[in-house]
């Protein structure tokens, strides 16, 4: 293992990482991990577990380590979940099933490689990647299956290529900041006695308000939290299959079309959603739309945000995609640094309409 | 009124009168409400505590006031009315008006009046109409639907009592000695364990569960009540699909989420909660999801649930995560991943009748912790009634098949099946664990200590007790709710292990599977399953 250990890693300082592979026992990964900022982890292809991976990973967060570079990935099950954000992984590979679901602060790229046998491998993600997950930002390199940041609560989803069926099915409309203030810490040690006081406590103090207040003002106290959540946004490059923002609760999705093809998504388009917007870049039929949602029209701040998350885009993923897909990404790039406006313009609105049912 | 009175010393009381007010329309299916409210005048002492506390009003509501109405009338000496601002010299009379078309007979009034002047009794004109066939539930529904009304409603409509008389347990001194629970080591139920795994498996004082229910669906105080109850009593408290506010986080290494198909919830720090339990049906509304209406969906429930406030929300119907029995095996790894080492997965599904050895087999082999399996008879706070008129199979003859499914592929040691679906009383508790469950979880028994009166009107958000509307939720202790609720989990306790003892038995384990009982009755399933044969 003293050989693993000084294998010096990929586009790392020396000093500063280490590389695990399928062989390194998992007892020793906090002691290798131990005090450093990056471990790079060669997955061998098919050599190593997505179980065994994931264990592997927290264990070197429990150590510490805050920069995952993950090679030569290919299909590995559960990448990411269950690790302690805030973390940064770079997945070079094809991350498997459910990969990066339930993450919570944590950012995510994926690129493509070449495998040691010589096999290129596009950096693309397999079904459910990024579902019921709060990412600081996930970027695929490649494409994504079925369900891709479905149930997400919040976050920022990239996606370089295209997607599946029922991506950002019942996308979320941000996590409130009350959740991120609750201190667990002091809950450890709890008797049941001390459980009890603890949320009778909570309770006396929501009790004086409500009766102080009375209860509709008391839910207007909320009405501001409601407004400062950051709904999840999920962006595609290409374009989606059917049932795109499925019952979608609040969250933004942006389909940029980058090859201009007709119809950049299938059918039933945002059915069932009640809240939030998707921006479609194209042409879209009228009987592509789910069941009561309608085209709505782009407003000054529709075009402002349209506007960020290309150049965000762009500079994502500007150098990691195939050759012909720079090319027609370049090209779209061209025509927005010179008519940027005509260019949004281009872009489909799909907000909730009346369900008449 | 007092108002008046107290600034104009010389208004003069009149007359007080008790009013029945007179229909709001009358024609075809005007025959007023299901029940009749009755006020006694020579025990009435014009309080107005019922007009405070009655919260119904579904027919208008607008009207500010529930069944009853405090109503002053102004009047000159010559007993004309006059208005509102009446002038010096004026007489009053104080009037009672009930309208008891909105009565969904929930008691409140007649639990809160001081001088047990109110009865609520069943309307005749509702009653005594129709046929035995197309009787007066089949006229009405009918009717309602001719007049465009939304056809929801709170818990079962045609539930029969189950027959529980007609199980008779075996205690036979010779066969099978009875033992004194009190006076031996005999009988113990406290000592349980969730989960069959030597690392994961959790810790249970008592094998009677409270069932899942929604934060939105009970007030903060109802949840509240129940979550002291299962921490006092050393079980696992089940939330229900709409999360949990966080205030409870001192108690969320009790609790364990339900993943819905509307995956509400912000679902971070979830290594601090004992576990995720999939929901894969509910008994009260098969293959459907689950619906929160506008006007429950205020800004609170909007910031747990991670949605927009004031709207319908839909779930979507089926689990679009795992869409076969092979994908289970990967969502379990996901979920393990996220909870970490030594939390419960386990899975709630309804008591389907072709498939369901097939099922528990399956969902046993991809790796839960437990089952929840939800027989017919178990309840909910809104479904339409053609839902809740598909009737799930008895709890206890699916509990049969899933455990004797479980036993013959080898898997019952590795998985802990919960039983839910009317256990009414601790003999059927009991009858559960003899079945085959390890555990049996009950819902509406545990909201009958906080008030309940099963007026089924927990969709309308009106409950005047205040377990399912929020805004009257102060009406519930959640401190004496939680005792109340301990004290009859106790008393549960006792009369479970008494019955536990006279059959013989020592531990918990002895329990679940023996089935020393008998069936007498007339329902063929169960005759089939426990009234011949060996078992």
């Amino acid at each position: 293992m003293s050989d693993t250990a000084q294998t010096p890693a990929k586009k790392s300082k020396p000093a500063k990482t280490v590389t695990l592979n399928a062989t390194t026992p998992l007892e020793q990964v906090a002691a290798l991990a131990s005090g450093r900022r990056a471990v790079t982890i060669d997955c061998g292809v098919l050599a190593m577990d997505g179980g065994y991976l994931n264990q592997m990973m927290k264990a070197a967060r429990g150590a510490g380590v805050e920069e995952f570079t993950l090679l030569n990935v290919c299909g590995q099950n559960i990448v990411g979940t269950g690790v302690a954000g805030p973390c940064r992984i770079d997945v070079y590979g094809l991350m498997g099933n459910h990969s990066a679901a339930f993450v919570d602060k944590v950012t995510i790229n994926t690129y493509p490689t070449t495998f040691p046998n010589g096999v290129w491998c596009p950096g693309d993600a397999q079904v459910a990647i990024g579902n019921t997950s709060n990412p600081k930002e996930m970027n695929i390199g490649g494409s994504v299956d079925d369900l891709f940041a479905s149930y997400c609560p919040s976050g920022l989803f990239r996606v370089a290529g295209q997607g599946g069926n029922r991506c950002g099915l019942r996308a979320g409309a941000g996590v409130p900041h009350v959740w991120r203030e609750i201190d667990y810490s002091q809950f450890a040690g709890l008797s049941v006695e001390g459980t009890k006081e603890e949320l009778l406590y909570r309770y006396q103090q929501r009790r004086a308000r409500v009766n102080r207040i009375g209860f509709q003002q008391f839910l207007l106290e909320y009405k501001q939290k409601v407004e400062d959540r950051q709904p999840p946004v999920i962006v595609f490059g290409r374009r989606v299959r059917d049932y795109f923002m499925e019952y979608a609760q609040g969250s933004i999705g942006v389909i940029l079309n980058v090859y201009n093809v007709p119809n950049p998504a299938g059918y039933y388009i945002c059915s069932g959603m009640t809240a939030g917007a998707v921006f479609i870049r194209g042409d879209i039929g009228p009987e592509r739309l789910g069941h009561a949602v309608v085209f709505g029209g782009l407003t000054d701040m529709d075009r402002e945000f349209l506007k960020t998350q290309i150049e965000a885009f762009y500079d994502t993923f500007n150098r990691h995609l195939t050759d012909s897909y720079q090319e027609k990404l370049d090209e779209l790039m061209n025509r927005f640094a010179k008519e940027a406006a005509e260019v949004v313009g281009e872009f489909l609105k799909i907000v909730p309409g009346v369900d008449t049912d | 009124m007092t108002t008046a009175m107290e600034t104009n010393s010389t208004l003069r009381l009149d007359s007080r009168e008790i009013v029945y007010d007179r229909p709001l329309k009358v024609g075809i299916g005007q025959m007023g409400g299901p029940y009749k409210v009755t006020v006694d005048p020579d025990k009435c002492v014009w309080c107005f505590t019922c007009v405070y506390q009655c919260t119904h009003n579904i027919s208008d509501k607008a009207r500010k006031t529930g069944v009853f109405e405090g109503v002053t009338v102004f009047l000159d000496e010559k007993k004309r009315r006059l208005p509102a601002t009446a002038a010096e010299g004026a007489f009053l009379r104080q009037e009672l008006r009930i309208m008891d078309l909105d009565c969904c007979n929930c008691k409140r009034c007649v639990a809160m009046c001081p001088t047990n002047a109110i009865t609520v009794d069943h309307s005749p004109n509702w009653d005594v109409i129709g046929t035995p066939e197309n009787n007066a539930t089949v006229i009405f529904q009918n009717l309602s639907r001719s007049e465009g009304k939304k056809m929801t409603s709170s818990m079962q409509e045609y539930s029969q009592p189950p027959d529980y008389e007609d199980f008779h347990i075996d205690a036979s001194i010779i066969l099978n000695p009875q033992r004194d629970n009190r006076n031996e080591f005999a009988g113990q139920l406290s000592h349980c364990y969730l989960g069959k795994h030597p690392e994961r498996r959790h810790r249970v004082h008592l094998p009677v569960f409270d069932s899942h229910m929604s934060y939105g669906s009970n007030s903060h105080e109802a949840m509240l009540a129940r979550i002291l109850a299962s921490v006092e009593l050393g079980r696992p408290f089940f939330a229900g699909e709409g999360y949990l506010h966080p205030d409870f986080a001192p108690a969320f290494k009790h609790c364990i989420l339900q993943f819905g198909t509307g995956g509400f919830g912000p679902w971070v720090d979830l290594d601090q909660f004992l576990g995720i339990s999939m929901k894969y049906g509910q008994d009260a509304k098969k293959g459907k999801g689950g619906k929160l209406p506008a006007p429950k969906n205020d800004w609170e429930i909007a910031l747990i649930r991670c949605i927009e406030p004031y709207r319908d929300v839909n779930s979507p119907n089926p689990q679009h995560l795992q869409y076969s029995i092979e994908e289970l095996r990967m969502r379990i790894a996901s979920l393990r991943a996220a909870l970490g080492p030594n939390k419960l997965v386990g899975a709630d599904i309804y008591g389907t009748i072709w498939n369901i050895q097939h099922i528990v087999v399956a969902l046993a082999r991809a790796g839960f912790d437990y089952i929840t399996l939800r027989g017919g008879g178990g309840g909910t706070g809104a479904a339409s009634i053609t839902d809740l008129q598909n009737r799930g199979l008895n709890t206890l003859y699916i509990g049969k098949l899933a455990h004797d499914a479980l036993v013959e592929e080898g898997l019952r040691e590795s998985v802990s099946l919960i039983g839910e679906g009317s256990f009414l009383n601790p003999k059927m508790a009991l009858m559960g664990l003899m079945v085959g469950y390890d555990f049996v979880g009950t819902g509406t028994r545990h909201l009958i200590p906080l008030g309940c009166t099963m007026c089924r009107r927990c969709h309308t958000g009106q409950c005047a007790w205040g377990i399912t509307s929020r805004p009257w939720g102060h009406r519930i202790d959640p401190e004496e709710g939680a005792l109340r609720i301990v004290n009859m989990m106790k008393s549960w306790k006792r009369g479970m292990e008494g019955l536990a003892a006279g059959l013989g038995f020592t531990t918990h384990g002895d329990v679940v599977g023996s089935r020393m009982f008998r069936y007498h009755g007339k329902n063929p399933l169960l005759y089939e399953a426990f009234g011949k044969g060996p078992f």
